[in-house]
């Protein structure tokens, strides 16, 4: 046998002999009691244990109030701690750091107004002007934005965000017509009429977000539109780059299709013959 | 007297003390944590006679094997505590309460095969846990005395525990 297995097993057996933890605290208790061992002090002292009491017991209080407010249905706009949930919302919003993320958190928050209005109309709640502004605010800020710089640059828009702005646009009038009307029913009606374009803007603007992930998202150029990519395979179907083409040609090409005699190209100045300067 | 003082004393010496009196009272767990209290309370008791040039291991070993004698005196007057501490391992019940398993008991019965002095030291440095500076003052030698010692009793306990009719 080895000398420190040897060693080993007569340490094993020595541990049978050690007092356990209850009959140490025991005898600790007891001789502190009969006054031979000091008692002992507390790591914090009673006031600082006091101020942390308090202060966790506040922590906790205004956790629950927040997340009260944040959550819960009975919070909506006319109610006291509705302010408490725009700020979380204004913080949630701080907090995203893409203009992608940022523009998920409005869609949420436009999704959250048309259910407050929702439910302010079915508990039979007085709507006030300041909600419907609110709706509309949130409606016209979860417009999509320029997925690139050349769409920014050229202040080009699809056919869809144009559809989405229209409609954004007639959510505005209807805003309006509101504010003139007198009577309860009547603006009942234009609020319903409000939260249908809100739900259709929020939809729409979700099925924008998906076509426009499904379309290749380049650097450095514009989003190559499915036709000409179809053509492109077709000529070369080895090939594993896609064509980048400019949207100004692009749009000429669909203008042209039109009314070729109208958006016909301007003819070209003849070139000036290059002269050759001689060498002296 | 200083509390602190015999705190630390107290924090150091626990374990070691309930460790010697459970090998003296048959591995007794109610009887060693009654003894070890005795023992402490005792120990606080004389600490304000304590001379600070005996060493405290020595001091409160002194206090504990006493104890433990009189304890035993109240059953069996004339007993030392060699006798009670040979006849404690020599007993296969105290073994057998000690160890949980076979090899356990195999190593007890070996340890219990030893010279009576090769068997203390090996108890009392490889069970209880004491050191070889304290124990040069418990048992009055040298500690390089006994550090060949317990060379030569671990030589043949392995012996023992190859052979038992070995030694």
């Amino acid at each position: 046998m080895k000398y420190w297995f040897l060693r080993y097993r007569l340490w094993r057996l020595g541990r049978h002999a050690l007092p356990d933890s209850l009959f140490k605290r025991e005898l600790r208790r007891e001789l502190q009691t009969r006054g031979f061992l000091p008692v002992a002090q507390p790591l914090i002292g009673k006031r600082w244990r006091m101020a942390l009491a308090s202060t966790t017991a506040c922590g906790t209080l205004f956790a629950g109030t927040v997340g009260y407010a944040w959550a819960s249905d009975d919070v909506l706009p006319d109610h006291a701690l509705y302010p408490i949930r725009e700020e979380v919302e204004r913080v949630e919003l701080a907090l995203a750091r893409t203009p992608e993320k940022k523009q998920d958190i409005r869609l949420q928050h436009l999704e959250r107004r048309v259910h407050e209005i929702k439910l302010m109309q079915q508990k039979k709640r007085p709507v006030a002007p300041q909600h419907v502004d609110r709706l509309l605010l949130e409606m016209k800020a979860a417009l999509p934005q320029a997925v690139n710089r050349i769409d920014l640059a050229n202040e080009v828009e699809d056919e869809e965000t144009q559809a989405i702005r229209l409609e954004a646009q007639s959510a505005d009038e209807v805003v309006q017509t509101r504010q003139a009307v007198k009577t309860e029913e009547e603006r009942e009606a234009l609020d319903e009429i409000l939260t249908t374009k809100a739900e259709r803007v929020r939809s729409r603007v979700i099925q924008l977000k998906q076509t426009r992930r499904e379309r290749p998202a380049l650097k450095r150029g514009i989003i190559v539109p499915p036709v000409v990519t179809s053509t492109s395979l077709i000529l070369s179907p080895a090939s594993s780059t896609r064509p980048v083409i400019k949207r100004e040609v692009l749009e000429k090409a669909k203008l042209e299709k039109k009314s070729p005699e109208k958006n016909a190209s301007p003819k070209r100045p003849p070139e000036k013959a290059f002269k050759k300067k001689s060498v002296r | 007297m200083d509390k602190q003082q015999f705190e630390s004393f107290y924090t150091a010496y626990l374990n070691r003390i309930y460790r010697f009196v459970f090998y003296r009272v048959g591995g007794n767990k109610e009887l060693t944590q009654d003894l070890t209290q005795e023992i402490f309370i005792k120990a606080f008791e004389a600490f304000e006679r304590y001379d600070p040039t005996i060493s405290q291991s020595s001091w409160i070993y002194t206090i504990a094997r006493n104890h433990i004698i009189n304890n035993h005196a109240k059953q069996r007057p004339t007993s030392s505590l060699e006798d009670i501490e040979g006849t404690v391992w020599a007993s296969r019940d105290a073994r057998e309460q000690f160890a949980t398993h076979h090899d356990e008991r195999a190593l007890l019965a070996a340890i219990a095969q030893l010279s009576p002095e090769d068997a203390r030291l090996v108890r009392m440095k490889y069970l209880e846990g004491w050191a070889f500076d304290d124990l040069s003052e418990c048992l009055e030698k040298t500690s390089v005395a006994l550090r060949v010692q317990a060379t030569r009793a671990i030589k043949k306990l392995r012996k023992l525990l190859k052979d038992p009719h070995a030694v």
